[in-house]
C-alpha cells in the first residue's frame, strides 16, 4: 500500500481519536446533532465516496485501505461503520444498476447525498418485501423493519414484472413513512424502525434492474468483516488493558489460566478475522457472506468473554465492552443471519458436489 | 387481597392455560395462524412443577417440600400475572431513560405474597421456605423478569449471610422485622454489601480471600464499631432498609476478623456513590455504598463465627438460586420466542415449521430441563445435607407458639445458645460436606448461567431482524442472562469451586 493510501486510514484513526472517542458515551441513542458532524467529517475525508466509481468522484483505494477505514470505525463506533456500509453499498449498487449513467436528479446527489439500503448488503439476491403496481404510474406498497441511518435516499429491493428491481426513494412525504423506534439492543445510534410504503410513487427513472453481480455482496462482506475486526481490536484492548492492572487472589488477573483462556481466543479471533477480511476485500473469497457469518460468531463469543474478563465492571455501560456485545448481536440479527448463511454455504457446496 | 405464603391454601391444579395470548406488537403479526395452527406455547406440563426433574421423587419422598414448592410457584405466578405481565418491558425502557428508576409498584404489589419472608423461619413469622423453595421462586419470577427477581434474590442473599452466621439474636431480630414489616405493608429490604472496588470473586472465596485486597475495615470503639468501607455493584444498596455490610478488623487475618454490620441509610457517614448503568437486569438497581467512619452499635453488628464456614454456607445457599434465576431466563426466553413464532410467517408458512427453528427449540427445551435438574440437585443437597437440615429441625427446637414468648429474645441472644447452634450445625454439616455443597451450588450456577446466555442468543437468531424490537422481550432476556455468568462469583471461580469440591472427594474415595 502506498503512502497516500496509508494516509487515509491514519487520518481516519486520528479523526476517530479526536471526535469519536470524546463522544462515545453519548453515541448510544439516535442523535442527529451528534451524527451529522461525524458524517460530515467522513465526507470531508472522502470516505463516504468508497462506493463511487472514480469517474463520479470516488476514491480508488486498495483493499488494505478499505480494511483500515472500517477497522478504525469498528474500534471507535460500529454504528457509524454500519451507516457507512449501508451508504457505500447503496451507492455501489445504484451506480452499477445505472451503468454509471445516473439520471440527472440522482447524479446531482450521488456524491453528497446520504443513502441507506433497505435490507442486508450481504444478500446478493434479496427477498423483496414490497409490492409494485403499475397503473399509469409506478407505486409501491409494503412494510418492513429497516435501519435508516439519517439517510435522505433509500435504496429498496422490490419485484416488478417478475424481475428484481432496485428503486430509489426519498424517505419523506405521506406515502413513505418511517416509524422510528430506538433499538432495544445494539447500534443504538442508528434509527431502527418500520418502513411503510403506502402506495408510494416511484419515479420511472429511479427504477433499475437489480445488479446481481457477486462482487457487491463480497465487497460488503469484506467491509463488514473489517468492521468486526475493529470491534475485536477494541474488545482486546479494553479486556487486556484491564487484565494487566486488576488484581485477583493476590496476583494480576492476566496471570490466571482462567483469564488467559478468555483473552487468547479474543486475540486469535482478531487475527483470523483480520486475515479473512483482507482477503475478502481483495476479492479472493466468494461473495456468500461467509466472512461475516464466521466473523460474527467470533465477535459475539469474544464480546461475552471480554465482559467476563472485566467481571462486574464489564456489565456496566461505562466500560464499553457490553456495547460491543450488543452491537455484535444486532449486526448478526439484522444483517448477517450467520446460521442461515452457513446452511446456504452447505447447500451450495453439496449442489456443486452433486453436479 | 392475595394471601401470603403462610396463609396459602393447598393449591389445586389449574386447568386454565397458563400463558394468556400475548399482545402482538404489530398488525402483521396479529394475523391468525394459517393452516389451522394454534398459538404456539410452552405446553402446560412444562410449566407445572410435576414435570420438573426430580419432582415425582420429591412428591413421594418429601411431600412437605413438594407442597411447599407448588405453593411458591402458584403464588409467584399469580403475582407475575397480576403485577408484572405487560409492564416489565416498559419499565426496562424507563430505566434506559432514568437509570435510578425503581419499580416500587412491583415491590409494593409483592408485599401481599410474602416474598421477603420466604426464607424466614416460621417462629419469626416467615414462610420457613428452604433452599428448594428459594430456587423454584427464582425460576418462576425470573421467567417474567430477572431484574425484579434480583430485588428479592439480593435480599435473600443478605438474609443468607445472617442465617449462616447462626447468630440467633440477629436472626430473630431481622427475621421478625422483615416478616412483620411485610404484613404491615412496609418492605424491609436487605442488601448484601460485600463486593469491593478491588475485590470481586476473590473476596467471596475462602481460599483466595487471604490474598484479596479487602479494603473495608472496622475498629472497636466504646459501645460498638467504627466502619470505613466502600462497596460496589450492591444490588438493592440504594433502596434497602439495611445494607448487611462485611468488614474486617485485621487485613492479615481477614477471615478470622470479619464481622457483619447492619447499616441503615440514615446512619451518619453513610452515603451512596454511583448508581450503575447496567447492560441488563435493569429493574434491580446496583449502587456504590460508602461508609465513612460510620458508628455501628453492638446491637447492629454480628460476628460471623467461623467466617470461612459462614461464607461457604452463604455460597451454598445463594448460588443455587442464581442457577434457578438463569433457568427462569431460559424459560422466559423460550416463552417469548414461542409467542413470536405463533404469528411469524416466512415465505408463506409459519416460521416454526422450518426444521432449523425446530432444532433450535428442541435445544432450548433440553437446556431448560437440564438446568432445572442441576439447580434442583443443588437445592436438594442443601435441603438434606446443608443448612436446610438445621431449618428442618428448628420447629422441634423452637415451635411457632414460642414466637410471642417474652423470654425468647433473651434466650436467643445468649452466647451459649449461639455457640450451641453453631456446634449443632458443625456436627450436622462437616467441613468436607460443606465444600461439596458449595460445589453442587457452583455447578448449578455456571451450568445454568452458560445455558441461559446460549439460549438467549439462539432466540435472538430466530427472531432475526425483529430481535431488536424491545417489545418482544427476547433481547432483554439476552442482556439479563449475561449477569448470571458474572455475579455470585464469575463462572470461572465457580468452576474452580466445583473442581475443588468434587475432585478432592473422589481422591479420598479411591484410597
Amino acid at each position: 500500500m502506498d503512502a497516500e493510501q496509508a494516509l487515509v486510514g491514519a487520518t481516519l484513526r486520528a479523526f476517530c481519536d479526536k471526535h469519536v472517542e470524546s463522544a462515545w458515551q453519548h453515541l448510544d441513542s439516535p442523535d442527529t446533532p451528534l451524527f451529522e458532524p461525524l458524517w460530515e467529517g467522513l465526507a470531508e475525508m472522502g470516505v463516504t465516496g468508497l462506493g463511487l466509481p472514480e469517474a463520479l468522484g470516488g476514491l480508488a483505494l486498495e483493499p488494505r485501505a478499505h480494511f483500515d477505514i472500517l477497522h478504525a470505525l469498528g474500534a471507535a463506533c460500529p454504528a457509524l461503520g454500519f451507516a457507512l456500509i449501508s451508504h457505500v453499498h447503496s451507492v455501489s449498487l445504484l451506480c452499477a444498476a445505472a451503468r454509471n449513467e445516473l439520471p440527472p436528479r440522482l447524479e446531482r446527489v450521488i456524491a453528497d447525498g446520504r443513502f441507506a439500503l433497505v435490507g442486508s448488503p450481504l444478500d446478493r439476491v434479496p427477498e423483496p418485501r414490497f409490492e409494485v403496481r403499475m397503473n399509469g404510474r409506478i407505486s409501491v406498497t409494503g412494510a418492513t423493519r429497516a435501519a435508516i441511518p439519517y439517510a435522505d435516499w433509500l435504496v429498496i429491493p422490490m419485484q416488478a414484472e417478475s424481475r428484481l428491481r432496485l428503486c430509489v426513494l426519498r424517505p419523506d412525504g405521506g406515502a413513505v413513512r418511517f416509524r422510528s423506534q430506538a433499538s432495544g439492543h445494539g447500534l443504538r445510534l442508528v434509527p431502527f424502525g418500520e418502513l411503510l410504503l403506502d402506495d408510494a410513487t416511484v419515479l420511472e427513472d429511479c427504477v433499475f434492474d437489480w445488479p446481481t453481480d457477486a462482487r457487491f455482496a463480497r465487497f460488503a462482506d469484506g467491509l463488514l468483516a473489517a468492521l468486526m475486526t475493529g470491534m475485536l481490536s477494541q474488545l482486546m484492548q479494553i479486556a487486556a488493558g484491564y487484565a494487566v492492572e486488576r488484581f485477583q487472589g493476590g496476583k494480576l488477573i492476566h496471570e490466571h489460566d482462567a483469564v488467559q483462556q478468555l483473552l487468547g481466543p479474543i486475540e486469535l479471533s482478531r487475527r483470523c478475522l483480520g486475515a479473512i477480511a483482507e482477503s475478502t476485500l481483495a476479492l479472493a473469497k466468494p461473495g456468500d457472506g461467509g466472512a461475516s457469518a464466521f466473523g460474527v460468531e467470533l465477535l459475539r463469543r469474544s464480546g461475552l468473554d471480554a465482559i467476563q474478563v472485566l467481571g462486574g465492571y464489564g456489565y456496566m455501560e461505562e466500560y464499553r465492552v457490553e456495547r460491543t456485545l450488543r452491537d455484535a448481536n444486532t449486526l448478526e440479527t439484522f444483517w448477517i443471519h450467520s446460521a442461515q448463511r452457513q446452511r446456504a454455504i452447505a447447500r451450495q457446496y453439496c449442489a456443486e458436489l452433486s453436479e | 387481597m392475595a394471601t401470603s405464603f403462610v396463609d396459602a391454601p393447598r393449591i389445586e391444579k389449574s386447568r386454565t392455560s397458563p400463558t394468556p395470548e400475548r399482545e402482538a406488537p404489530r398488525e402483521e403479526q396479529r394475523e391468525p395462524a394459517r393452516d389451522g395452527g394454534a398459538l404456539l406455547e410452552l405446553s402446560y406440563e412444562l410449566r407445572d412443577f410435576d414435570c420438573y426433574p426430580l419432582s415425582p421423587l420429591l412428591r413421594s419422598g418429601s411431600p412437605r417440600l413438594y407442597e411447599q414448592c407448588k405453593t411458591v410457584i402458584t403464588r409467584t405466578r399469580e403475582y407475575t400475572e397480576r403485577h408484572l405481565r405487560g409492564r416489565v418491558e416498559a419499565w426496562d425502557l424507563e430505566v434506559a431513560r432514568d437509570h435510578a428508576f425503581v419499580p416500587w409498584a412491583a415491590i409494593d404489589g409483592a408485599l401481599d405474597y410474602g416474598f421477603l419472608s420466604l426464607n424466614v423461619p416460621a417462629v419469626f413469622g416467615g414462610f420457613h421456605g428452604g433452599p428448594l423453595a428459594a430456587c423454584v421462586f427464582a425460576e418462576e419470577l425470573s421467567a417474567m423478569d430477572a431484574g425484579i427477581y434480583v430485588i428479592y434474590g439480593a435480599h435473600a442473599l443478605a438474609w443468607s449471610l445472617i442465617l449462616a452466621s447462626l447468630d440467633t439474636r440477629v436472626i430473630a431480630r431481622v427475621g421478625r422485622e422483615i416478616a412483620s414489616g411485610e404484613k404491615q405493608g412496609r418492605p424491609v429490604l436487605l442488601a448484601l454489601a460485600h463486593t469491593e472496588p478491588s475485590g470481586g470473586s476473590d473476596v467471596e472465596d475462602t481460599h483466595d480471600i487471604q490474598n484479596a485486597r479487602f479494603g473495608s475495615r472496622y475498629e472497636k470503639v466504646d459501645g460498638g464499631y467504627l466502619v470505613d468501607a466502600r462497596k460496589v455493584f450492591i444490588s438493592n444498596g440504594s433502596i434497602a432498609r439495611y445494607n448487611v455490610l462485611t468488614a474486617i478488623g485485621d487485613p492479615k487475618r481477614p477471615l478470622q476478623t470479619m464481622r457483619g454490620f447492619l447499616i441503615r441509610q440514615d446512619c451518619t457517614g453513610f452515603s451512596l456513590g454511583r448508581i450503575e448503568r447496567k447492560l441488563g437486569q435493569r429493574l434491580s438497581t446496583a449502587a456504590e455504598v460508602i461508609c465513612d467512619s460510620v458508628f455501628v452499635s453492638e446491637e447492629d453488628s454480628f460476628d460471623l463465627g467461623n467466617s470461612g464456614r459462614t461464607v461457604d454456607t452463604t455460597l451454598s445457599l445463594s448460588r443455587g438460586p442464581v442457577g434457578a434465576m438463569a433457568t427462569g431466563i431460559i424459560r422466559g426466553t423460550l416463552e417469548r420466542t414461542l409467542a413470536y413464532l405463533s404469528h411469524k410467517h416466512a415465505e408463506g408458512h409459519l416460521l416454526h415449521e422450518e426444521q432449523w427453528v425446530r432444532l433450535a427449540l428442541a435445544d432450548m427445551l433440553g437446556a431448560l430441563q437440564a438446568a432445572r435438574g442441576v439447580y434442583m440437585d443443588a437445592a436438594l443437597a442443601s435441603e438434606f445435607w446443608g443448612l436446610g437440615k438445621l431449618l428442618d429441625v428448628l420447629p422441634s427446637i423452637l415451635p411457632e407458639f414460642l414466637s410471642d414468648s417474652p423470654a425468647l429474645d433473651g434466650v436467643l441472644g445468649h452466647r451459649a445458645v449461639v455457640a450451641r447452634g453453631r456446634s449443632l450445625y458443625e456436627s450436622l454439616v462437616g467441613d468436607e460436606r460443606l465444600e461439596r455443597l458449595v460445589a453442587h451450588a457452583s455447578l448449578a450456577k455456571f451450568t445454568c448461567g452458560d445455558s441461559a446466555v446460549r439460549v438467549a442468543m439462539t432466540a435472538m437468531e430466530i427472531l432475526g431482524e425483529d430481535a431488536n424490537d424491545p417489545r418482544w422481550g427476547v433481547e432483554k432476556c439476552m442482556r439479563d442472562a449475561k449477569l448470571a455468568q458474572i455475579f455470585e462469583g464469575t463462572n470461572q471461580i465457580n468452576r474452580l469451586h466445583v473442581a475443588r469440591g468434587f475432585l478432592r472427594s473422589r481422591t479420598r474415595a479411591a484410597r
